[in-house]
């Protein structure tokens, strides 16, 4: 064979095979990428970092649920009932208020039907640099605009696997994961008081005689402001319902008390809040002072999420209005909490 | 910028090719050369444009050297010309002790002396160690006179020159800046191109489908060394042997290949290493490039054989002691360089008795030597490697770990397993899929010809295996990742 040709031969080859690779891949889009899902065909949504990108560019929504793994157990079948329309969560593992807003922000600019935005603020994350994200090896490919780099997805041999997972759950007769059991952890931990106790050691009693210093409030502020209201604020046709995670008595036990920071953590609530009610279009939600719930550990699994019972009175309590916080009555809900978890006996949790 | 990604494959690569050979076309040379350092230096400083200064700055002092020593032979100034000679080495050694070697030189003074000096945590420049010995030779070059009528951009094209800059062949200046020059070779030629599109798909296909599987295995072994077995712990010793060897090898391929497509040709480094029966063998065999850096620029100067038996054994010493800190700023490394100066010794010394042996054993005999000398190279401490080291003298337990079982199954294999209903018959129980990966990447380094020594020929198997491999590599560069969230 002359080398001209086996030359030709062997780039035109490769990049035969690729083109068809790629094309088999952009045609099933396991990662909504391209195009929403291909109707009948069973997809599997379970991988939140690659597919909620696609979710908020290529399914039809009105309303959004978004943030952590303390949003993984709404159940979306609940929330078009109570709230009207048709909604799509987008839950990040671990994700920080930076990494759960950009995909905020991607939902606002794909979808101009958006009107509702759920979304959990995750008390343990209002202090983090606002730019900090957990993960390295984010699959940012998929969420910026330059085609040249989507080589990572449509030449991957891991998603053409998924793609062909997909063809034969089809085969098999199955169907496209709903919104009710995407990222839903609620199978797989035990809850409870045992449960519980179980993820920790108890530390020792720590003082803290410092409130919240100069340094916190600004990193925290420049959080809450690039994550949460200068998005709320750019965008006053949609309805924001945002709560802070309601912990167990153990987070506040562990974090709470047992540094010494009761004072600290008050600050701090007081500053996230007032800085977040400035925003007519969040309705903000809060629920620390209902400590039949943050007390009875057999709705936690650890220290701070909480089983799906509680994500569905969530959605009920935000719908009728409960448990909101609001300008007038922010104040009073602090001084109850400050009261209560100030003064409770946490030694009778280990006992 | 690595061959093994994307943007190197798909764009880089196919432009640089094209862009150089049309500039000659159009009989710019000048431009020629300057885009193919243009592009090297955009290679070099992908991840970090500010390694491209260093580079640079490194480039343009050791040319002003080697014209410096150049001048002195011609002016007759022999000591003067010795004397720079010598500065210009120091000067070269002193770049690589303050990237390579500094916090490494703080940490254990203030080890031993109870100090504490704040490390600096210098980010080390790609390939330093490469080009800081390819530029030591040029100046010891240049004070032999060796080295006239070179121009600036004929050295920088040299050093810069991308195939070769991060991880060798260590190229020597009267190998590379005639090819560069030689106008026969400004043309592409169809040969050189197909045999270099083989090269670099047979050393990506080294690197991204053999050394990046076997090293998920070693990477098993070593983030659960406490709980390895005795046949766990032999297994990651030998299956890092096998990654470490496809994978250098595979790049310096890719390198030979790349080169090639510019109608370039650059040095041998690797002619299959572990079919060595003896460590001097295998020396001749494995990264031969930096042996010969070290044979010429320092055995020799230090009288190699030449001064009797005692004086030849230090210069080993010396030569495999330099070895070992070339390849790292740790006392493993150390380690490690002076065994294999002591092995290179003692065979030297018993040549008779070893030549004795029969060469079953010696292969055996200097495989496990370099295999288990490798453990110490991987291993992130002495400690480390001394740990490894006990799993296996213990002999505690035959078992494999389930999980190591699985350490060479690609994602793959198992899918194809799965359509074909195989995967009963396959699955990680029987560890079949580790058996199977571990004999074929045996038999390639140990049963069949090396890519460098089969003569490349332009036929359909070629073809179908050049284009397999390639795709199979190009599809393999990406994958999924998983976010472990411990909060749960």
């Amino acid at each position: 064979m002359k080398a001209k040709t086996w030359f030709a031969g062997a780039l035109g080859g490769t990049l035969l095979l690729l083109a068809a690779f790629a094309g088999y891949i952009i045609t099933i889009d396991p990662f909504f990428h391209y195009h929403g899902p291909l109707a009948a065909l069973a997809y599997k949504l379970d991988n939140s970092r690659y597919q909620n990108d696609g979710i908020v560019r290529h399914f039809a929504y009105d309303t959004l649920i978004t943030g952590t793994s303390m949003v993984s157990n709404f159940k979306t079948s609940e929330c078009d009932a109570l709230f009207g329309g048709t909604s799509v969560k987008t839950p990040f593992h671990g994700g920080t208020f930076r990494e759960v807003n950009d995909n905020l922000e991607a939902a606002i600019r794909a979808n101009p039907d958006l009107r509702t935005v759920i979304r959990c603020l995750d008390q343990g994350n209002f202090t983090q640099d606002k730019d900090y994200v957990n993960y390295e090896g984010i699959p940012y490919y998929l969420y910026d605009q330059n085609p040249f780099n989507d080589t990572e997805y449509i030449l991957n041999k891991d998603v053409f696997i998924l793609s062909d997972t997909v063809l034969t759950d089809t085969a098999a007769g199955g169907r496209i994961t709903d919104f009710d059991e995407y990222m839903n952890w609620q199978g797989e931990y035990a809850f409870g008081k045992e449960a519980v106790l179980a993820t920790y050691d108890r530390p020792a009693q720590s003082s803290y005689d410092k409130g919240l210093a100069e340094a916190e409030r600004e990193q925290t502020l420049a959080n809450i402001r690039q994550n949460v209201t200068d998005t709320a604020r750019a965008h006053p046709e949609i309805t924001f319902y945002y709560y802070f995670s309601p912990y167990s008595i153990c987070y506040w036990d562990v974090h709470v008390m047992r540094q010494g920071k009761l004072d600290w953590y008050m600050e701090l609530q007081e500053l996230v809040m007032e800085e977040i009610l400035t925003c007519d279009n969040i309705r903000l939600f809060a629920y620390d002072d209902n400590t039949e719930l943050t007390c009875n550990l057999d709705y936690y699994q650890d220290q701070m999420h909480y089983s799906e019972e509680i994500n569905s009175r969530l959605l009920q309590w935000m719908h009728a209005g409960n448990g909101r916080i609001t300008k007038e009555n922010y104040r009073a809900y602090l001084r109850r909490i400050y009261e209560f978890y100030g003064a409770y006996d946490y030694d009778s949790i280990y006992s | 910028m690595l061959f093994n990604s994307y943007i190197f494959i798909l764009f880089f690569l196919p432009l640089c090719v094209a862009m150089y050979f049309l500039l000659y076309y159009f009989r710019m040379g000048k431009a020629a050369r300057l885009w193919l350092l243009g592009m090297s230096l955009w290679f070099y400083g992908y991840f970090n444009p500010s390694y491209v200064l260093i580079i640079c700055g490194s480039i343009v002092v050791n040319f002003i050297i080697s014209q410096f020593l150049l001048r002195q032979r011609r002016l007759g100034r022999a000591r003067t010309a010795a004397a720079g000679m010598a500065a210009g080495v120091c000067l070269n050694i002193a770049l690589l002790f303050y990237f390579k070697y500094f916090d490494f030189f703080l940490e254990n003074i203030n080890a031993v002396f109870h100090t504490d000096f704040a490390l600096r945590n210098i980010v080390l420049p790609l390939g330093i160690s490469f080009f800081t010995f390819q530029q030591i030779s040029y100046v010891v070059d240049s004070y032999r006179g060796e080295t006239a009528g070179y121009s600036l951009l004929d050295y920088a094209v040299f050093v810069s020159f991308f195939p070769q800059l991060v991880a060798g062949p260590i190229v020597l200046h009267d190998e590379l800046i005639p090819q560069l020059r030689d106008e026969e070779r400004h043309r592409p030629d169809a040969y050189c191109l197909a045999r270099g599109l083989y090269l670099f798909a047979a050393g990506l296909f080294k690197k991204v489908i053999v050394a990046d599987t076997l090293g998920n295995l070693v990477a098993l072994g070593f983030g659960g060394l406490e709980i390895l077995t005795t046949v766990d712990a032999l297994l990651v010793i030998f299956a890092f042997a096998l990654q470490l060897y496809f994978d250098f090898s595979g790049y310096s391929d890719m390198a030979v290949g790349i080169a090639s497509m510019f109608h370039i040709t650059l040095p041998m480094n690797f002619n299959s290493p572990y079919k060595a029966r003896s460590i001097l063998e295998f020396w001749d065999r494995w990264h031969m490039t930096l042996t010969r850096f070290l044979r010429r620029y320092i055995y020799f100067p230090l009288g190699g054989s030449r001064k009797g038996r005692l004086r030849t054994y230090g210069n080993i010493m010396i030569v495999f002691l330099v070895s070992g800190f070339w390849h790292g700023a740790n006392w493993t490394f150390v380690v490690w360089g002076l065994l294999h100066g002591l092995a290179e010794v003692l065979t030297r010394r018993f040549r008779n008795t070893w030549d004795r042996i029969p060469g079953v054993i010696q292969w055996f005999l200097t495989f496990g030597f370099v295999s288990f000398a490798f453990l110490i190279f991987r291993a992130g401490s002495l400690e480390q490697a001394y740990i490894m080291f006990r799993k296996v003298a213990k002999l505690e337990s035959f078992q494999i770990t389930p999980v190591m079982l699985e350490g060479l199954t690609l994602p793959e294999v198992m899918h194809l397993e799965e359509l074909l209903h195989l995967d009963g018959l396959l699955d990680g129980r029987y560890g079949l899929h580790l058996w199977i990966f571990l004999a074929a990447v045996l038999f390639a380094a140990l049963g069949t010809k090396n890519c460098q020594e089969k003569a490349f020929v332009c036929n359909k198997r070629s073809l179908a295996a050049t284009v397999g491999m390639l795709f199979w590599t190009i599809i393999s560069l990406s994958g999924i990742s998983t976010f472990l969230y411990f909060n749960f």
